[in-house]
């Protein structure tokens, strides 16, 4: 079923949040601090991020702070502020889930191969 | 040597909502040389501009987040924050199209215009619900609206029209309802492609739907051109009354009864068979009843409209101003008839368009004719008829006596695929009763 809108923070989503909190800044300065902190991983549309910044806007999770000719400032708002650590949480469960995930992995895979080699009355190799 | 020109004018080869198919039309004209021009959509026409050399340009559309039509803000242009972001990228905005404004990129390695398929899917958002307010519109004035206007009434109104006035119409409310529904439908498939994370298919085979779609839009040419002709004629006849034919002139006998059948039938019950047979003792009778019929000499009235359609077997508008008196007696019938005759290619489409009749006549909503007058039932008079009916044995399916909101007494009845709906509006008092008039309109349609 597909998500509802801004459930979920997409990639681009948190990374324009994240690009915001650090200081007020415009469209063009978030994606450059974007690229940059990702080493160029993440690559932001300008419709990407024009939708983004309008639909922040809109939610609330950002402000205008400055107008300078056709160039626009945005802040993060309280609201902003919720969704971003909202979503931090949401991923560090993740990591932390995929890392409990994968010990009990490796702990079974070792009790399985310790006990192939008492099978076979192999001694275990070390490390093990 | 032919001269080169350096403008091309296309149709597009798909609807306005077919991203894919667009970006992909637009990007295959670059490669043979043409691009398209600045504001190049119009009149449902694309301009393209000859390239110098043919070059590998990437079309994109990117759904607008504000309605396009040029009475919009900034003439429903893109916001210029969003055009110069993108011009910082490499993409230039060239030309809006339905709900969708077009950026082009000449360089190949720009990052794409859109990079994250459910942020696109959410810029759709606005689009859908543009076009669904453009269908709530559309449904209340093709459809609530005209139905209202009759009180829901589909079958009398349909009767009551020509085939073509039908067909025209209903081509209209389809064409009007449909167009809005299709592109709900395309904007939603795309929007759950781009939220399962799937990217447009930019270079999607335009050419397979490009006939059918051409054929649509011929369709829809030649459609109009007959609505138009078809509106302007029923305006002029409306004007000029050009369906309405004189009485006078009209030689087929109606197939129900009119005021001269009316007298006939009153002198028959006054003189009782003398006056049917006519002859032996009885001729004194039959001479006294004789009926003398005569039209009145009014220019408004003592009209007829006929027609025929797929409903319909026949059916009649007539308004008759006579008076008709025995030869050597008194006055017996003098007044207006005004009569909607419609014989039904089957008896249940009579029944259902009977009734709307009736619901047409009790829902009166117009606020300016409510000084007027108001339904209302006159039972009495309908046992009387109905009494006279019974000992004449004759039966009808449906009968209904009123005073309708203009004050007419008015009958409705049916009878198997026929129906009448008439009133009659005396000139004096000593004149023919419902019970008689009404007698025999349901007398005639047995």
């Amino acid at each position: 079923m597909p998500k509802k809108s801004m459930e979920t923070l997409t990639e681009s989503m948190f990374y324009v949040l994240m690009a915001l909190r650090t200081a007020p800044m415009c469209g063009t300065d978030a994606a450059e601090f974007i690229e940059k902190r990702t080493n160029g991983r993440v690559q932001m549309g300008p419709a990407t991020l024009y939708t983004i910044l309008a639909k922040f806007e809109k939610e609330g999770y950002i402000r205008e702070t400055e107008v300078e000719g056709r160039k626009r400032t945005y802040a993060v708002t309280p609201k902003g502020e919720q969704a971003y650590a909202g979503e931090v949480v949401r991923l560090y469960r993740c990591v932390m889930d995929a890392e409990a995930v994968e010990t009990v992995s490796r702990k079974a895979a070792a009790e399985q191969e310790h006990k192939t080699h008492a099978a076979g009355n192999e001694p275990v190799p070390e490390g093990v | 040597m032919a001269k080169e020109t350096n403008t091309l004018h296309r149709l597009p080869p798909c609807p306005a909502y077919d991203v894919e198919a667009t970006e992909s039309w637009l990007t295959d004209l670059a490669e043979e040389g043409w691009l398209l021009q600045k504001d190049g959509f119009f009149g449902g026409f694309a301009s393209f501009e000859r390239a110098s050399t043919p070059c590998s340009v990437r079309y994109r559309l990117e759904a607008a987040d504000k309605n396009t039509g040029m009475f919009s803000d900034n003439g429903g242009d893109p916001d210029p924050e969003a055009v110069e972001l993108s011009q910082s990228y490499g993409w230039e905005y060239v030309a809006k199209r339905g709900e969708f404004y077009i950026y082009r990129s000449f360089r190949p390695g720009t990052r794409e215009l859109n990079t994250d398929p459910e942020v696109q899917a959410l810029g759709l958002q606005k689009a859908l619900k543009r076009q669904k307010e453009h269908l709530s519109i559309m449904t209340f004035w093709c459809l609530v609206y005209p139905l209202a206007k009759v009180r829901f009434g589909i079958m009398g109104s349909l009767l009551a029209m020509t085939t073509l006035q039908a067909l025209i119409l209903t081509l209209m409310a389809v064409w009007l309802l449909g167009s809005p529904i299709l592109t709900i439908r395309h904007l939603r498939g795309l929007q759950k492609k781009l939220q399962k994370g799937e990217p447009l298919n930019h270079g999607k085979d335009w050419t397979k739907k490009a006939l059918l779609h051409h054929g649509k839009r011929a369709l829809l040419a030649i459609f109009l051109v007959v609505w138009v002709c078809f509106a302007f004629t029923t305006f002029s006849d409306s004007v000029m009354d050009a369906d309405e034919i004189p009485l006078a002139e009209w030689t087929k006998d109606p197939p129900f009864a009119t005021i001269e059948d009316i007298a006939v039938l009153m002198a028959e019950e006054r003189f009782g068979d003398d006056a049917a047979g006519g002859s032996g003792s009885g001729g004194q009778a039959a001479d006294s009843a004789a009926v003398l019929y005569r039209l009145e000499d009014l220019s408004f009235l003592n009209t007829l409209r006929y027609q025929k359609n797929w409903l319909s077997r026949e059916s009649y508008l007539w308004e008759e101003a006579a008076s008709a008196r025995l030869a050597r007696g008194s006055e017996l019938i003098a007044g207006c008839l005004s009569a909607e005759y419609h014989e039904a290619r089957a008896p249940w489409i009579a029944s259902w368009a009977i009734r709307d009749y009736n619901r047409f006549a009790r829902w009166q909503w117009n606020p300016f004719l409510k000084h007027i007058g108001t339904y209302k039932a006159l039972s009495e008079k309908q046992e009387a008829l109905q009494q006279k009916l019974d000992a004449a044995g004759i039966t009808l399916d449906y009968l209904a006596v009123f005073i309708d909101e203009y004050g007419f007494t008015t009958v409705q009845m049916q009878k198997g695929c026929k129906l009448i709906s008439a009133h009659f509006t005396p000139y004096n008092r000593n004149n023919a009763d419902l019970t008689d008039w009404a007698f025999a309109l349901a007398n005639s349609i047995q």
